[in-house]
């Protein structure tokens, strides 16, 4: 401490929210302050036995005594935060095949015809790609299946889930299996090889028919929406409701009908939505599907307050997306989600194995290969090492770039530790890795979306503090309220 | 602890036994004292022998076995409990009851700490603690459910603690066994280790944290650095994987910064398995500091409402301990639990028509004065 001053001021990051000051320290705790007491705190002027200043020193960003124990607690908590990075690549993607049924308007894999077999991952290359997924020190390993649409090579699906568990009883990981399929060619056959081997089913849905034919649609033209919402209760009945998901692309078309959407959601059975931005690869870019971030934001915010109401009104149905941002200001804990890491996923969380063995960073990164442009592709398995393709250049340039403690803007942010970087995304938009925040629409969309969750949280609603926890704990509203009835 | 006393004969030691009903039961018989009503002629094997009839003493002078006898409510005795008799004075402590889920071992009457509020009183330890201790564990019923290990500081026993907690996994396997520590001695993360390499699959451990900051919980200690020391231990008890529970004891110098001291908790100490709120036991140095310490229930509930709301908001296992209902809002009655030890508690005159007293976790032998005075029926 510096002679005559009655405490140490630790780091923290800042920024003004309406009439208030919110701070934020290096592990992600916050505090929200009047402006004249953040005049006073930072001139050293607030009272040690005052209030306020018990409140800061809790959250480490101050000490009247010895700062040994709050630097300890801080290093700690910053360690749980970044826990994700403990393990390495828990994540892998295999491109079954590129073949599609289905011909979407926003597809970002440029899919191939469904005749052909020549973009399917054969069993050889399949077999080297589950030897490598074991190389990975992770003790938690999901192999998710993609495509085009993986159920038109379900044999080299069988193949993966029986090789990989005869690996794993060696190994005794933690294994699951995911299918991210559009579900139109399911059959008895396949449900009864999900249920046995217990596979999570992950498919899209973007709301109503008018909604979700508008851009799924076959490749003959024909809308999807009847045969996906026969499959899915299919699978529902067959696996569980908790065992199916599905994924919604927000678009020109329904991103004023999210409400809609969200509707079609609950009459479906599920029980969340992750209101997903379209990313500007593959054809998404060339059928001009997007939309202004304003527009977006706005409408965002329209259908989370829908999903509040909701909740408030006894139906348990969470957003995923603010449910992420949530857990990361409200919890000391580490999520998981690899599209939102400083670092950021790409390899070190997530992998995709291309139908020919080729790996990257990123399901984005495989897109941006299909494009033409092998930036990020790691290595192929047929060729190269684990070590070679896992520490090699193009893994420590992404994650080297990737890190927003030190990217500009970033590194002064109050949201630092509630974000992420996309460095593929960054590279294919905007041609450099680290990019150009004030430009960058994944930047804007964060922290509008971030500001949205942090401003209701400054509001500190009861009922809305409940919704939030309920998404956070996964529990009903019901539950947290129940033990206040005495 | 439950207290009997009658009149000694034959025997001037310090004997500990367990209690038995039945005249004719041979089997076991080396670590069994006899509670019966009057004394019969063949009592072959037991260690003591209590009665509730009184005895000419020439009579039994033949019988060289130890006896109390007169003794008043020996019905209070079940077959199982343990007691530890005084042949000087008669006294017959019961140190285990076999029918209570709220037995304790008083492993060290000596204390690191000397706590503003510390209800104890303290003495130094004597060799023969420990070595009663774990005879007295030996004799436990195997389906004991819970077993307190309390103090004063039961961590300065050391590797005492160890043999003792030994003694524990030997008998009780299956007993939720908890350790009631300050914390300060866990700071020692080989200490921590050699406990976790026990192994002892329902071990917790009990740790007070009185306030949020260090210069208040160290006052409250009364020992500089305590706050460091407990939180320290704190975290090698969780890289060790040992289960800890989290204890505040409210009172007027913590009593509004409740949701502050449960917002620590949940940054700083999430893995704790249980948190509780505990009223404050007017005895020792909570009763001579009563004036500086006291803060009514009903005074301070609001905050421990938003304590407790604010921890089970978050998924965390909360509980109110040592409270009364009639001063407690009724939307926290749920976390509240009847926590005072069988012999301890007791309810006062207006409690007995009280609706609610059933579920009502009542008092410590002695209420404070204005305390008693905002009891009422509900």
């Amino acid at each position: 401490m510096i002679k005559g001053r009655a405490y140490t001021i630790f780091p923290y990051r800042f920024m003004r929210l309406g009439k208030d000051i919110l701070l934020v320290n290096e592990a992600g705790e916050f505090i929200f302050m009047s402006e004249n007491d953040f005049v006073k705190l930072r001139t050293y002027q607030l009272d040690i036995k005052d209030e306020i200043f018990l409140n800061l020193e809790i959250k480490h960003i101050v000490a009247d005594t010895d700062p040994t124990l709050p630097i300890y607690l801080l290093a700690t908590k910053y360690r749980t935060k970044k826990s994700f990075l403990n393990d390495f690549t828990a994540l892998h993607i295999f491109i079954i095949t590129l073949c599609c049924n289905q011909k979407c308007k926003y597809c970002q894999a440029n899919s191939e015809d469904e005749a052909r077999t020549d973009y399917d991952m054969n069993t050889g290359t399949a077999k080297k790609c589950v030897d490598m997924v074991f190389k990975s020190p992770s003790p938690a390993i999901k192999i998710e299946f993609q495509g085009g649409e993986p159920f038109l090579n379900f044999e080299t699906v069988k193949f993966v889930v029986q090789y990989a568990n005869q690996l794993n009883g060696a190994y005794q990981k933690n294994l699951e299996f995911v299918i991210c399929a559009n579900l139109l060619g399911l059959n008895e056959e396949m449900l009864n090889y999900l249920e046995e081997h217990k596979i999570w089913v992950s498919t899209s849905l973007d709301g109503p028919r008018n909604l979700h034919d508008a851009n799924r649609i076959t490749r003959k033209g024909t809308g999807t929406y009847d045969i996906v919402r026969k499959n899915i209760q299919l699978a529902q009945d067959k696996l569980g409701n908790d065992r199916v998901s599905a994924l919604m692309v927000t678009t020109r078309d329904n991103v004023d009908k999210l409400n809609d959407v969200v509707d079609e959601y609950i009459e479906q059975r599920f029980n969340s939505i992750f209101i997903r931005t379209i990313h500007p690869f593959g054809r998404a870019a060339k059928e001009k599907l997007g939309y202004d971030v304003e527009t977006f934001i706005k409408n965002y915010k329209k259908t989370l307050d829908y999903i509040i109401r909701l909740n408030l009104d006894g139906v348990a149905f969470s957003e995923q997306y603010a449910t992420i941002i949530l857990k990361k200001i409200l919890t000391p804990f580490a999520t998981t989600f690899v599209d939102l890491q400083s670092p950021a996923g790409t390899g070190i969380s997530c992998a995709v194995y291309g139908y020919n063995g080729d790996v990257f960073v990123s399901d984005e990164a495989r897109m941006l290969s299909k494009m033409g442009d092998n930036r990020f592709l790691m290595g192929n398995v047929h060729k190269n090492s684990y070590q070679e393709i896992f520490n090699g250049k193009v893994i420590r340039e992404t994650i080297e770039n990737s890190c927003v403690e030190t990217m500009p803007l970033c590194s002064e942010c109050a949201f630092q530790m509630y974000c992420g970087a996309d460095p593929v995304r960054n590279y294919s938009v905007q041609g450099d890795l680290m990019g150009h925040r004030p430009t960058s629409e994944f930047h804007q969309i964060n922290y509008l979306i971030i500001r949205h969750l942090m401003e209701l949280i400054k509001q500190n609603d009861a009922d809305i503090m409940n919704v939030f926890w309920s998404w956070i704990t996964n529990r009903s509203i019901e539950e947290i309220k129940r033990s206040e009835r005495g | 602890m439950r207290q009997l006393k009658g009149i000694p004969l034959n025997s001037r030691a310090r004997i500990i036994g367990k209690i038995s009903k039945n005249p004719a039961k041979t089997r076991e018989t080396k670590n069994c004292i006899l509670a019966t009503v009057s004394i019969e002629k063949r009592l072959r094997g037991f260690k003591a022998v209590l009665c509730s009839t009184a005895i000419e003493e020439a009579k039994t002078i033949r019988l060289k076995i130890p006896i109390i006898h007169s003794v008043e409510n020996i019905e209070a005795l079940s077959e199982g409990d343990i007691v530890s008799l005084d042949m000087m004075t008669g006294d017959i402590i019961v140190v285990y009851e076999r029918n209570s889920i709220h037995n304790s071992v008083l492993a060290s009457t000596d204390c690191n700490c000397r706590c503003i509020m510390c209800p104890q009183a303290l003495a130094a330890n004597s060799k023969e603690n420990l070595k009663n201790n774990i005879e007295i564990i030996r004799m436990m019923d195997k389906r004991t459910p819970a077993l307190g290990i309390t103090g004063g500081e039961p961590l300065i026993l050391g590797d005492g603690l160890i043999k003792l907690l030994k003694q524990c996994k030997k008998q009780l396997p299956e007993t939720q066994i908890q350790i009631l520590t300050n914390g300060i001695l866990l700071k020692e993360n080989d200490y921590v280790r050699s406990i976790a390499r026990l192994r002892l699959r329902n071990l917790v451990f009990c740790i007070p944290l009185y306030a949020d900051t260090d210069t208040e919980h160290d006052f409250i200690m009364q020992r500089k650095g305590a706050f460091e020391d407990t939180i320290q231990g704190l975290y090698n008890l969780a890289t060790n994987r040992q289960l800890v529970e989290i204890r505040i004891v409210v009172m007027s110098l913590n009593s509004k910064r409740l949701p502050k001291i449960a917002e620590f908790i949940y940054h700083n100490l999430p893995f704790a398995i249980h948190v509780a709120f505990m009223g404050m036991e007017v005895e020792g140095m909570a009763r001579k500091n009563i004036e500086k310490l006291w803060v009514s229930p009903k005074a301070y509930s609001p905050y421990l409402r938003d304590a407790v709301f604010y921890l089970f908001q978050r998924n965390v296992n909360v509980s109110i301990y040592n409270e009364q209902l009639c001063l407690l809002p009724k939307d926290i009655w749920n976390f509240t639990y009847k926590s005072i030890s069988e012999w301890k508690n007791i309810y006062l005159e207006d409690c007995l028509e009280c609706s609610e007293k059933s579920r009502c976790g009542g008092f410590f032998a002695a209420p404070y004065g204005d305390h008693k005075a905002q009891i009422h029926p509900l």
